[in-house]
């Protein structure tokens, strides 16, 4: 009967970003202050309804639901909509409410395809307080570097729609958009780097007697690491800003994609389920 | 030669090569992830087909990372980390431990944050009050003079907060280098092998004079069946006639034992095809209806009650296959696929019982005529414990790096390079005005909020004391 109730309480989030993703398309559609208002409010209560699956879930199965891609996806989404509301208090841009919802409404599609077993009992590998610190930093990195992306979206739509369309007037400017995208890499690569790289080492460590193996996940994620490194340097050194520095932070972000996407089809240590 | 020597040491510490080197190796990651690593040539070239799959192995794409050409971009990535470090280290110290002045009071008025105010007070004094106000506030600051001849002796105070933030980058690049450095000491040093113990035995340890023995092992299981945890008591003796135990732990996953630098981990277990014991239900004469079922001891006799009947398991076999023709009995496996013990019951002289009994087939023998049923209900099977066995001298540098690269990062990334410049001037009516300017290495509004808390704070400072 719980699990019955963790599971309503996501369906109906889903639901709810869904909802929320439509309003959100209408308003750029037609730009009504009304729809924008109508659809952060239902992200609202998204986020509410998800954030209470997570809690009943987690007690359900007696830890912190952590251990699957169904559960991992589940809080990056639930990562993903805080930096949305954190992006709408900073910059007070709708718009970019719009692309966020828009993304978060893929994790949540990506999740319901998923399969949502509880691991009531976690295998032994999984006994530890680096599962909670790991995976929890990694999807808090990894939600900053979406916010990047949403970022790098809007950049390109205002970068190369003719510059007499109405839509590309309503973005942001382009430096306020590059800046955005820096600011979250900024947050999201040292959590990053001491979530998912360091912490998960250590772990690898006490758990497998290497800190480093090669799998297929670790591997992934040194290449988001180091493409999100290049980034920096090329940043910071040789002063790269705007298209450029949009292109890479995207590869970045696709890599991510591709590394939770690798763990799923290419097995290795951290095929959990 | 040395202009040679100039644009290679350039060239090796260039932030190119650096970026060039960053992407080429997460593509070559990336081929490490796409391509599954280390499975056998058929496999490679059964899936891909003879001509790509010949490809990937003469590339070495199926060993990505062990391949010397991955080794040598790691090393050219080393050597670059450490040009870049050396050369930049140099600017980064004098970035953090020396003061730049202004030219000007103009200067420093131009600045995003300036204020000034003005004081009737004993121009010492002041100047005492600002450097006690700065180390209050943690900036460290030097103090320069210059005579002007408009305005008097005018001093300027170069302040500045954050100096970690100098060298953070520099720190981040070390613990790179410490990482690099301990995969190849690991390499060449280091080594892992994977150890079956059953409980009991006793196995030496590689370049190590004592013992390890595996006192005994368990398998720890939910009410569902689920596996919960599984351990084994590792004890360490010395390797003489005395054998004292040098040191001993309960291993479990992600709590290993560790001992001169080798570390035990519990990693895997299976089943040796033996038995600990097995649980009957024998039937028949001289059992009464609820005392059936026993618990048997492989090659040990038991009592079976007042009965006067003495069971014993001869033999037990997990997977049971029989020669037809010399009627030998063995096993096609250690895995428990067709479970079977034999039992011998007897009463006195007396044989009652001797046959090989089945868990998969309880009913064989049960027209066979003899008075006498065995059923196996379930056996405890005997486990084997996997032990990991890893030395890694490199262990300690990882740790340094790990503990540098996330200060600096954190230093990097979080911290403000904060600059102050503070002018103070007599004027002609005596009084002592003070010009102030201040930077930031950040953009946004905390040293906004800093500049004007100084400010406020200073005035406070200057006019109380």
């Amino acid at each position: 009967m719980e699990h019955n109730v963790a599971m309503q309480l996501f369906w109906w989030a889903f639901l709810g970003y869904s909802l929320s993703c439509l309003l959100y398309i209408v308003f750029l559609v037609f730009e009504k202050r009304l729809i924008s208002t109508l659809a952060t409010l239902v992200m609202t209560l998204s986020f509410v309804l998800l954030t209470a699956a997570l809690i009943v879930r987690s007690i359900i199965v007696q830890h912190l639901p952590l251990t699957n891609m169904f559960e991992y996806i589940s809080l990056f989404a639930w990562f993903a909509a805080i930096f949305y509301f954190l992006a709408l208090k900073m910059y007070k841009l709708q718009i970019i409410g719009a692309f966020f919802s828009i993304i978060i409404f893929m994790l949540m599609v990506s999740g319901s395809l998923l399969p949502k077993r509880m691991d009531m009992q976690l295998v032994p590998a999984l006994q530890s307080y680096w599962l909670q610190i790991h995976v929890s930093l990694a999807a808090l990195g990894e939600a900053a570097f979406t916010t990047a992306f949403v970022a790098n979206i809007m950049f390109f739509l205002k970068k190369f729609l003719p510059q007499k369309s109405s839509f590309a007037h309503r973005l942001p400017q382009l430096a306020t958009l590059d800046r955005i995208s820096y600011k979250s890499i900024k947050v999201g690569y040292p959590l990053f780097t001491v979530g998912a790289l360091f912490a998960g080492a250590i772990w690898a460590e006490q758990a497998w007697g290497r800190f480093w193996s090669w799998d297929p996940k670790e591997v992934g994620s040194l290449v988001v690491w180091l493409v999100y490194t290049a980034y920096l340097h090329a940043r910071y050194v040789k002063g790269w800003q705007g298209t450029r520095a949009a292109v890479l932070s995207a590869i970045g972000f696709i890599c991510t994609l591709l590394t939770f996407f690798a763990n799923m089809i290419l097995g290795g240590l951290h095929s959990y389920g | 030669m040395i202009k040679q020597i100039k644009s290679l040491w350039q060239f090796l510490g260039s932030i190119r090569l650096a970026l060039i080197l960053l992407i080429v190796i997460a593509v070559v990651s990336l081929i490490g992830i796409i391509f599954p690593q280390n499975l056998s040539a058929e496999k490679y070239l059964s899936t891909l087909g003879p001509f790509w799959g010949k490809w990937l192995i003469m590339l070495g794409c199926d060993q990505v990372f062990s391949t010397l050409w991955f080794q040598l971009l790691l090393t050219v990535l080393s050597i670059n980390v450490f040009v870049c470090s050396a050369t930049r280290f140099w600017k980064d110290m004098q970035g953090a431990f020396t003061y730049k002045f202004l030219s000007s009071v103009d200067q420093c008025q131009k600045l995003k944050y300036s204020a000034s105010f003005s004081f009737s007070q004993d121009k010492q004094r002041i100047i005492e009050r600002i450097k006690k106000y700065l180390r209050h506030r943690f900036y460290t600051f030097s103090v320069q003079k210059n005579d002007s001849s408009d305005s008097g002796v005018e001093v300027q105070l170069a302040a500045k907060k954050g100096k970690l933030k100098y060298i953070s980058s520099f720190v981040f690049h070390i613990s790179l280098i410490l990482f690099l450095l301990a995969g190849l000491i690991n390499r060449l040093g280091g080594y892992s092998y994977h150890q079956q113990l059953s409980p009991g035995t006793i196995v030496t340890v590689k370049d190590r004079t004592f013992l390890l023995k595996c006192e005994w092992f368990e398998v720890d299981k939910n009410p569902q069946g689920a596996i919960r945890d599984f351990r084994a008591k590792l004890v360490l003796l010395t390797n003489n006639p005395d054998s004292t135990i040098i040191k001993q732990k309960v291993i479990e996953v992600n709590k290993p034992l560790s001992y001169q630098g080798i570390r035990f981990y519990q990693s895997s277990y299976g089943e040796t095809g033996k038995i600990n014991d097995a649980t009957v239900t024998i039937t028949g004469p001289g059992f009464a209806s609820a005392d059936t079922t026993h618990r048997l001891a492989l090659a040990q006799t038991k009592e079976l009650g007042k009965s006067g009947i003495v069971a014993q398991m001869e033999k037990y076999v997990p997977d049971f296959i029989i020669d037809m023709q010399t009627k030998k009995v063995s096993t096609r496996s250690l895995h428990p696929h067709n479970q079977a013990v034999k039992i011998l019951l007897t009463k006195g002289q007396d044989t009652l019982y001797n046959q090989w009994v089945f868990q998969k087939f309880p009913n064989m023998f049960k027209n066979s005529g003899n008075a006498y049923q065995v059923r196996l209900n379930q056996v405890s099977p005997e486990y084997y414990t996997g032990i990991q066995i890893r030395k890694y001298p490199g262990v300690t540098l990882i740790w340094i790096g790990i503990i540098l690269m996330t200060f600096s990062i954190f230093v990097m990334f979080y911290l403000d390079k904060r600059n102050l410049w503070i002018f103070i001037t007599r004027q002609d009516d005596s009084s002592v005005v003070i010009n102030l300017g201040g930077t930031s290495s950040v953009r946004g509004i905390s040293f906004r909020h800093e500049f004007k808390s100084f400010t406020q704070g200073l005035k406070r400072k200057i006019d109380n004391g």
